[in-house]
């Protein structure tokens, strides 16, 4: 057995003779024994032919020195290549997509870069769905989300950390920001979370997010999550850090506040007077949808003086004959239609088309006309079901939420619905991110924010970063003189 | 740590000077001082006005200093401990007052038959919620809230105020001046609220034009307080005395409210949620003060405490002793007011050192 041989069986040994773990021998520099070893599916072999070992069996230039030297010098510097001895490193970074490559006689291994991943086309993400605007969203690969970014911030001041996470999933995460805007604090408390974290694998950006959160129990999440580039993008400039997980598409944002699930990307690309009714619109129907069922079955069963008379004739004649009590009439619709959201999600997409309407057509209406159910039951409950997706990034909130005030409802009635909201707003005040209180900039008040929040001022008005995101260059821009108010 | 700023410091004042006056209040002020209650009213309107602007200028002067550390200050430790007895006794029994009164309101209005342990618990998981978690979420929940519960009384009783006529309260001191300070006296339980705002000391941030909104916010609740009452006696009549909830009902009179259609449902829901917030943080005062006196330093022992204390009070005064209580409420304006006048002594003698002292600087 000779050298190379002995090498590449200590890492095959390393890899568990792993079956996509590949070692290719060949003749460098017309007489010296090589070899390539790398992971199968992470390189590009193409590059490997002809870009790396073509160069090396060709060359006839035979080196003096080093070998590894020459190597990363001379025949392929124009990638990333360096030489390394540390068998950790090597082994981390082969399956990171690097190729290894082993001289005879020699300690030193040369590392080339040769990724090739499979990586998604940036599409526009589906939750994120835009009339006007940027198309693109984010993929699973880190690079090309990394890229898809700094295509939108050419600037040196945007900065790029990188930490390697998880035992065996040595996930690359990294977190970005503006070093001229972002507040170093809040980054360094970032860093600081992270560099504990201590798990075996980190599959998707959600574990990062949930670890990150003060609170471990919470019904609102309190890291941002965006899908596309340009909102990202958006919330750097407003002094917010950005965490980039490898094989996620979805990019974390931090500190996070709960009126930026009342902003769209939308209308930062619309006129600020319809963006600002659509967002007020939005927390209406989100608040509505949360607390119609409740009310509806609290007005029923214990408070039908306060529903006016005509009203209150017509919702008679169309429960009459119901065998449900109204509280388990809505109680029942709201777990059929949740039920069947949960099916039709997870059905295949052709029978998932056919199961929504056999759920709202023929289930709704043979209930209906079965006597189960009634019609001003079915039609609250669907209708604050689709109120509910006002606010996309919140609706599995509001659907629980829902739930739970459509059984106080039922068992205390109004008193229980006021009691409920007070303390749903208080448990939303006691939230937060990084310093940063979860309703601000509506409670604590702040005025200058408002340009910002509920209501959209135009774009020229902003000229100050949001005061509730920690930031250290409050300045955003100067006076427009071309615009006139 | 100081976690409340001065707009919600302003926030909590507002609510501070209606809250136990909204509902019981004006029509007791009419059973003793008939159409002159208005200006029994005023009359009161002017003393708690000047309470409050006393302890809105202490904790002022006072910004780092804690309730306890003040008392210690101006009346030494055992004298200090004393007082803040009589404070926690106070807000205690108004708490007790607020928690009856909030039970009435709620069958009045919502369920005919209420069962107790069916309001008492959802009710004291409320307010021990907000108290528990403090001041700086008592502060930012009325907060979000101050625009709905306003809203909602602008709807149900100021609107009304442009169909009130001028002969509805004349003729002015038919019976002289006795009747109105026979108001002022059996009404006395419903003032000295400011004190409560004494618990926030230390907690507030001095911030600009802190004595100009303050000042702004106190004076308009009393004359948003005073406009109600001209509001409901134009509504009501002479038979508002004998409606205690009459305030909640307004919309139904209001010719402006019912012609949009039927609103009332929405002053009883922001009234509802007035009387929560206004409870929890008499809670918070009394946690405070029981804290201090019991050296706790976790909220949720002090509140377990209260609600003891609290739960041994409701049972003495529903089953037990109803003749003793029904004595002590007979005495109580006379009580409510010697306290109120010691707390004001203390106050007003803090104000004069410091005002020395701020000389001699």
């Amino acid at each position: 057995m000779n050298s190379i041989q002995k090498i590449t069986q200590i890492y095959k040994n390393k890899f568990n003779n792993s079956a996509d773990f590949v070692v290719r021998e060949f003749i460098a520099f017309q007489n010296c024994k090589a070899c390539a070893m790398f992971v199968d599916g992470t390189v590009d072999k193409q590059f490997l032919i002809s870009g790396m070992m073509k160069p090396l069996q060709d060359s006839k230039k035979i080196p003096e020195g080093n070998i590894a030297d020459f190597v990363v010098a001379e025949l392929i510097g124009f990638v990333q290549a360096k030489k390394e001895t540390n068998q950790d490193i090597i082994i981390n970074t082969m399956l990171n997509g690097f190729c290894a490559i082993i001289f005879e006689n020699t300690d030193e291994v040369v590392l080339v870069d040769s990724t090739k991943w499979i990586v998604r086309t940036p599409n526009e993400p589906p939750t994120s769905a835009v009339m006007k605007g940027p198309r693109e969203g984010f993929v699973e690969d880190i690079m090309t989300n990394s890229i898809l970014l700094r295509k939108r911030l050419k600037t040196p001041d945007f900065v790029y950390e990188k930490i390697v996470l998880g035992k065996y999933t040595k996930t690359q995460v990294r977190i970005a920001y503006i070093n001229s805007i972002a507040k170093p604090s809040i980054i360094q408390q970032i860093k600081e979370k992270l560099e504990k974290i201590n798990i075996d694998g980190i599959i998707d950006s959600h574990y990062i997010a949930e670890i990150l959160q003060n609170r471990r129990h919470t019904i609102f999440k309190q890291i941002g999550e965006a899908e596309k580039p340009d909102i990202v993008a958006a919330k750097l400039l407003e002094g917010r850090v950005a965490i980039l997980v490898d094989g996620s598409p979805i990019v974390l944002t931090i500190p996070y506040i709960f009126i930026e699930d009342i902003q769209n990307s939308n209308d930062y690309y619309s006129s600020s007077l319809r963006a600002s009714i659509l967002r007020i619109t939005r927390l209406i129907g989100a608040v509505l949808s949360i607390l119609l069922p409740g009310t509806y079955v609290a007005l029923l069963m214990y408070h039908c003086d306060i529903i006016p008379i005509k009203f209150l004739v017509s919702i008679a004649n169309s429960i009459q004959g119901i065998p449900l009590s109204p509280f388990l009439e809505v109680l029942f619709i709201v777990f059929l239609f949740e039920m069947l959201y949960e099916a039709s999600l997870r059905m295949p997409k052709y029978l998932g088309l056919a199961l929504s309407i056999v759920g709202a057509l023929i289930l709704g209406d043979t209930a209906v006309k079965a006597g189960l159910v009634s019609p001003p039951a079915v039609m609250l409950v669907a209708l604050t079901g689709v109120m509910s997706y006002t606010i996309p990034d919140q609706s599995q909130q509001i659907a629980f939420l829902r739930l739970i005030f459509t059984i106080i409802g039922g068992t205390l009635g109004l008193y229980g619905i006021v009691i409920g909201s007070i303390i749903l707003v208080a448990y939303m005040t006691n939230l937060g991110s990084f310093g940063t209180s979860y309703l601000t900039p509506m409670s604590p008040f702040t005025y200058k924010d408002q340009k910002d929040g509920m209501i959209k001022m135009p774009i020229t008005d902003m000229q100050y970063r949001p005061t509730v995101i920690p930031n250290i260059n409050p300045k955003r821009q100067g006076k427009n003189e071309n615009s006139k108010h | 740590m100081k976690t409340v700023n001065t707009n919600q410091f302003t926030i909590i004042i507002f609510y501070l000077v209606i809250s136990t006056k909204l509902f019981t209040m004006l029509p007791n002020l009419f059973s003793f001082a008939n159409n002159d209650a208005i200006w029994s009213m005023i009359l009161f309107s002017i003393i708690d006005f000047l309470l409050f602007i006393l302890i809105i200028q202490i904790i002022k002067n006072n910004p780092d200093t804690t309730l306890i550390q003040f008392l210690h200050k101006y009346c030494g430790k055992f004298l200090g401990t004393i007082i803040l007895i009589i404070l926690f006794t106070f807000i205690i029994f108004k708490l007790l007052f607020i928690s009856q009164e909030t039970h009435s309101f709620f069958v009045e209005f919502l369920f005919e038959d209420m069962n107790m342990l069916a309001y008492i618990l959802p009710y004291l998981f409320c307010i021990g919620y907000l108290a528990i978690k403090g001041e700086k979420t008592i502060a930012q929940t009325l907060e979000i809230f101050s625009v709905i519960i306003l809203l909602g009384f602008i709807v149900s009783s100021v609107t009304a105020l442009g169909y009130v006529s001028k002969e509805t309260l004349a003729p002015f001191f038919q019976n002289g001046f006795m009747p109105i300070l026979d108001g002022v006296y059996h009404s006395s339980f419903y003032f000295g609220n400011s004190f409560i705002l004494l618990c926030f000391m230390g907690k507030i941030k001095i911030e600009k034009k802190y004595n100009l909104k303050t000042t702004l916010s106190v004076t308009l609740a009393f004359l948003f307080l005073i406009l109600m009452a001209i509001v409901l006696y134009e509504s009501y009549g002479q038979t508002v005395k004998y409606i205690d909830f009459a305030i909640a009902d307004l919309p139904k009179y209001n010719p402006f409210v019912s012609d949009v259609g039927r609103l009332n449902w929405l002053s009883v829901v922001v009234c509802s949620i007035a009387i929560f917030i206004q409870s929890s943080i008499f809670l918070y005062a009394s946690n405070q003060c029981c804290k201090n006196l019991l050296k706790i330093k976790k909220n949720i022992w002090a509140t377990a405490i209260n609600f003891i204390i609290l739960t041994i009070f409701a049972l003495l005064y529903r089953y037990s002793l109803p003749n003793m209580l029904d004595a002590i409420n007979g005495i109580w304006s006379f009580v409510s007011i010697a306290i109120i006048s010691v707390l004001t002594l203390i106050c007003i003698i803090a104000i004069i050192i410091g005002g020395i002292k701020w000389k001699k600087h």
